[in-house]
């Protein structure tokens, strides 16, 4: 909402800045900003148009001559409007315009230029750029432009929230200025004559169906109006609060709307026949066409202005097309009314269609406004568009509003704001918010205004307090911290050390989108959550997987000279197991993935590229950080992995790696062209590892004795498995076996490989002897030859 | 000399030289080679050994053929063997110490994940634990139950994401303060971080999704004062003690009073929101059946990014979710 501080001024005085205005509103829970800085303008000053000739060579273009106050100097002008004789603003060379456009010296059409006369738009006072601004001529010519601009069209931008529908006028603001500042507020005068009379009647009729949709609704009637220009003041003030001119009838019905805050509307009521003016939901009608000449469907959602049989507006949101004033328009119905926030809420909603009135009427209209506002409307039009009231007004108001009684305990107060507020403050605050009130022995009754519809509560009239007060004023407690009992704080600590080791591993942590497209998200048969609501068509979808999303940073790396990468996330996906909220199951995941080398190329040693051993490692190391046996890889076949493995730790299986299969990469669309090893393990298996309370073991001092056996096997026998058999047999001190080196030669024999084992042994409580360690070793080989069909190759 | 000893050394020669094409890389293989045609049995040595076996007066000459090639030879062997060695950056009396070191790869963590940790650590430092609860919830918790009645323009301050009628992703992680109060008796304090969903329009300064850690205290006496006291104390904590902030009434429904803490930025000259706060609304200890009589308590929601943003300087949000490595070495 934009306030106009000019217009403000009429209800309260004021001393303030715009910036401090704006503090000040701020403060008081309307968040504010000044909305032009005129300050800018220093080269832009009143002119006066000399001349104004038709240009010699464009038809569009006139050739003018305008007086600076120094010079007069000639400027081509493409405004229609422009004419000689006008006080206009005039921009300098070398003046700067809003959004930092210099004026300079130019030639246009072979005709110089020094200087601009400017739109409203060009100053940024609205959006007018159909032709130049005129000034009043009372302005001094060769005077800067700003100190007028200041006075005519200074104004905050409010950010109102939505429990707070009074804030959505200059009265409203006014009065949080007064109370704030404790300075007087002004009322809005209105002139009430004949109003007791019964003659407008015999003319129009009111009727209402459901007092819940429109407790109260009240018109006048008005004959002879003259449809044309508003006054001056007038259109300067709706600009300067961001409205544009239109007529007089509708510019009246706007400036009482941004005045109190109250929507009216005013209809042509020789469009209405009948003279008959019906409140009620939608029966069968279909449609209507409203003022801004749409057609709309309707539904039983929908409050209508009827003229008992067809719609004339819908009521609340905005008028119909049919009825509207026009250029001809004699006698009017003026229309002041109070409708169920709720009903007019639902109707915009449904009809997408949100406007001035609507926004008011949703949040909650003021019921005793209704009255002001309508002679408010009826005193302007016979003021300025020469309307002559049909002695008389009706008021039906079928659904009585009752100010409700409200009691605000002293200690619930203290309580709240952790201080003590004074009686003295306390009443100065109510009065200043039109809360009636009395003093009790331990409370405050309090009754408030009609136009503070969220005042319903202690708790509401506890905030007022506080909120005059000052949330600067309640002194902040020191006692922050707490002894609850804290073993546990954090159940995702488990969490915080695994991101904290994949980082250690050399991984980097990412965040990706959650919402993905659909077949991103079911390429592999996985049923997703759908959105009813998607904001793209490549976000209608909940992820199944966190893989896409890694694989899409990969692919955007790549792209960007980066395609040295570990990249990992811990996050959830979404899968629909069975129908209904109970079905979608969140699941936590972490998921990994390496890509180009593993080392660089340097002067210092060769590259060397990830494998899927790489990530077979990082998972060791995991069991190692967790304290848990090694971790076993099974090879099995899934969806997306050329080759894919799982992962068994405590014999359960936590997750998967593998090799990413290309054709699934194509399938998403992204371009990677050297294989993907990745890993995905469950969340939820890996914090009751993580969690294991790691016992310190005895360091064994004794020496380590170490041996080599290189085996020749036949290329089929896998490595892993001959390791696990040796371990199997339980050999005295032996603690570790792992191969050091595979070597392939016409030596070894084709179809063959020499097997380098490396084993380590250690005694617990001694130095072993070399012939214990030999008679196992011994052992070994007699396992290894006969139970793999193997050769020693030193006996080759 | 005779032709047939001409012969031999040029078959020599032009064998070693095809051999020295397909110099080896490999240690023993150098080796190997190096005795093939300089050993005591080597290529090298048999020709020696034919200088027997020619006449005297042609001893001379051939003798310093041989010799010749056997320089000739030493020289382009010893040149290879160089550039085998050479490549080895840590081999020679010369060591060069202004190469590089090796290269080591860097982990990071995310600098929202980072954020969240050092949140975290704050909190938990002063008495608070730590919740988490579902992304996709039901209208009543996300939006009902925290007195965001259903018709009501309040609705309209978070777009939100509708995955069936009744069924929304958590637009804020206050979901989890009614889960938390129905399934436990206060006094409570929490902190519930986690990921939440805006049907917002994407640009630098919004994205469709963000990280919020939201607190709940519930007691007997706790006052708008102990909400201002805490929220200083981690303010100063993230932003240094030195930082300017303000307590501004604002609206939000499931607290009453509401207010928004700003920042004063001083390189911009302006105060910048950073979080949203307020007394526990009523309604809402209504709803989860606490006592407002007995039970009061705080609220306060505060966006992870926004932290981040002006913690480390970062102008568009969108940059935590494309994962650009040159955004996340810098974490």
């Amino acid at each position: 909402m934009r306030i106009s501080i000019e217009w403000l001024k009429e209800f309260v005085d004021l001393k303030e800045t715009p910036d401090a205005l704006a503090d000040m509103l701020s403060m008081l829970g309307f968040e504010s900003k000044v909305a032009h800085d005129f300050s800018l303008l220093t080269k832009v000053v009143v002119g006066k148009v000399v001349t104004a000739k038709k240009h010699p060579n464009a038809d569009r273009l006139k050739l003018c001559t305008v007086n600076d106050g120094r010079n007069t100097l000639s400027v081509v002008c493409g405004a229609p409007n422009v004419d000689a004789g006008q006080t206009i603003v005039f921009a300098r060379v070398g003046a700067v315009l809003p959004g930092d456009f210099v004026i300079s010296k130019a030639k246009i059409r072979g005709e110089e230029s020094r200087g601009m006369i400017c739109s409203e738009r060009e100053l940024g006072i609205s959006d007018e750029h159909d032709g130049i601004m005129v000034l009043p001529k009372t302005l001094k010519v060769g005077k800067l432009i700003q100190p007028h601009l200041d006075k005519m069209y200074s104004a905050l931008e409010l950010d109102l929230t939505p429990n707070r529908p009074d804030g959505f006028s200059h009265y409203g603001i006014a009065r949080e200025v007064a109370l704030k500042t404790r300075r007087k507020l002004k009322n809005i005068s209105v002139k009430t004559l004949n109003a007791k009379s019964k003659d407008v009647h015999t003319i129009a009729k009111v009727t209402i169906e459901d007092a819940t949709d429109c407790p109260r609704y009240m018109g006048a009637v008005l004959n002879n109006v003259t449809v044309g220009p508003s006054p001056d003041w007038m259109i300067e003030r709706l600009k300067a609060a961001g409205q544009r001119s239109i007529n007089n009838l509708v510019d009246i019905s706007n400036y009482v709307l941004l005045e109190m805050g109250h929507p009216t509307h005013i209809f042509d009521f020789d469009m209405i026949p009948s003279n008959t003016i019906a409140i009620r939901r939608v029966k069968n009608d279909k449609t209507i066409t409203t003022l801004d000449e749409e057609k709309r469907n309707l539904s039983k959602q929908q409050l209508l202005i009827t003229d008992g049989k067809k719609p004339i507006a819908l009521a609340g949101i905005m008028g119909g097309l049919e009825s509207a004033v026009q250029d001809k328009t004699n006698t009017v119905f003026v229309e002041s009314a109070y409708f169920d926030p709720v009903t007019i809420r639902k109707g915009s909603k449904e009809l997408g269609l949100l406007t001035e009135a609507s926004r008011r009427f949703e949040r909650g209209a003021d019921v005793n406004a209704v009255e002001t506002a309508l002679w408010r409307v009826i005193n302007l039009l016979q003021e300025h568009a020469g309307g002559e009231l049909i002695p008389g007004i009706i008021d039906e108001y079928p659904g009585k509003f009752k100010p409700k009684s409200i009691s605000m305990r002293r200690n619930e107060l203290d309580l709240f704001a952790g201080c003590k507020i004074s009686d003295r403050e306390v009443k100065m605050i109510l009065n200043g918010l039109n809360i009636k009130h009395e003093k009790k022995k331990d409370h405050w009754k309090c009754t408030p205004p009609s136009f503070r519809p969220d005042l319903e509560r202690e708790a509401d009239l506890i905030e007022e307090i506080i909120r005059v007060y000052g949330y600067d004023n309640i002194p902040s407690a020191t006692n922050y911290a707490s002894s609850y009992l804290l073993e546990h704080p954090d159940p995702e600590k488990p969490l915080e050390d695994l991101r904290n080791l994949f980082s250690a591993f050399g991984y980097q942590e990412c965040q990706s989108n959650t919402l993905q497209s659909e077949y991103w998200t079911t390429i592999h048969g996985k049923k997703s959550i759908a959105m009813m609501n998607p904001l793209t068509e490549h976000m209608t979808h909940m992820r199944t997987d966190l893989l896409p999303g890694l694989l899409e940073a990969l692919d955007f790396n790549i792209k960007n000279g980066s395609p040295d990468l570990y990249l990992f996330e811990l996050g959830n996906v979404f899968i629909q197991e069975k129908k209904g909220l109970s079905g979608m199951k969140e699941i936590p995941l972490v998921c990994g993935l390496v890509h180009g080398n593993r080392v660089s190329l340097s002067a210092h040693e060769q590259a060397k590229t990830t494998t899927v051993f790489t990530v077979m490692g990082h998972m060791d190391r995991l069991c190692m950080a967790m304290d848990t046996s090694t971790p076993t890889f099974e090879m099995v076949e899934i969806k997306g992995y050329q080759q894919a493995f799982t992962v068994c730790v405590e014999k359960e299986e936590i997750g998967v790696l593998g090799m990413v299969d290309p054709i699934f990469v194509k399938d998403l669309g992204l371009e990677i062209d050297q294989p993907v090893h990745c890993f995905s393990l469950e969340t939820n298996k890996l914090i009751p590892l993580l969690t294991n309370q790691q016992k310190f073991a005895t360091i064994n001092v004794y020496p380590i004795v170490e041996r080599d056996v290189d085996f020749v096997f036949s290329e089929e026998v896998e490595t892993g498995v001959v390791s696990q058999k040796i371990l199997k047999q339980n050999y005295p001190n032996l603690n570790e076996v792992f191969p050091i080196d595979i070597f392939r030669h016409k030596s070894v024999g084709s179809d063959h490989k020499s097997v380098t084992f490396h084993f380590r042994f250690q005694h617990p409580d001694k130095t072993l002897e070399d012939n214990e360690v030999s008679s196992v070793i011994n052992k070994i080989k007699r396992l290894v030859l006969s139970d793999f069909d193997a050769k020693l190759r030193s006996s080759n | 000399m005779t032709n047939s000893l001409k012969e031999t050394i040029e078959a020599v020669r032009k064998s070693f030289l095809t051999a020295l094409d397909s110099f080896p890389s490999d240690q023993h293989e150098i080796e190997a080679f190096k005795s093939t045609y300089f050993g005591r049995k080597g290529e090298l040595a048999k020709l020696y050994a034919q200088m027997g076996s020619i006449a005297s007066e042609d001893r001379p000459k051939a003798g310093k053929v041989i010799n010749d090639l056997k320089e000739e030879c030493t020289r382009l062997f010893e040149d290879q063997e160089k550039k085998y060695i050479s490549s080895d950056s840590t081999q020679g009396d010369s060591l060069d110490y202004t190469l590089p070191g090796e290269t080591q790869r860097l982990g990071s963590r995310h600098p929202i994940s980072k954020t969240l940790q050092e949140i975290k650590d704050i909190f938990t430092s002063v008495g608070f634990h730590i919740a988490y609860g579902p992304e996709i919830d039901d209208d009543y918790h996300n939006f009902t139950a925290l007195n965001f009645p259903q018709h009501h323009p309040a609705r309209d301050m978070q777009d939100t994401f509708f995955v069936q009628k009744d069924v929304v992703l958590r637009t804020h992680t206050s979901n989890v303060q009614i889960h938390l109060m129905e399934n436990s008796q206060p006094p409570l304090r929490y902190i519930v971080p986690g990921r939440v969903y805006r049907n917002e329009a994407i640009s630098f300064k919004s994205y469709c999704l963000f990280h919020q850690v939201e607190a709940l205290v519930v007691d007997k006496n706790i006052s708008f004062g102990d909400l201002k006291g805490t929220l200083e104390y981690f303010v100063k904590r993230v932003f240094g003690s030195s930082v300017t902030m303000r307590f501004r009434p604002s609206f939000f429904p499931f607290t009453e009073p509401s207010a928004e803490v700003d920042i004063w930025d001083e390189k911009r000259g302006q105060w910048l929101e950073i979080l949203g706060c307020g007394m526990v609304d009523p309604a809402v200890f209504e709803n989860v059946g606490y006592d407002p009589k007995v039970w009061h308590g705080y609220a306060f929601g505060l966006g992870i990014e926004r932290i981040a943003m002006l913690k480390y300087g970062i102008s568009d949000i969108r940059l935590f979710f494309q994962n650009d490595k040159r955004f996340l070495d810098q974490f």
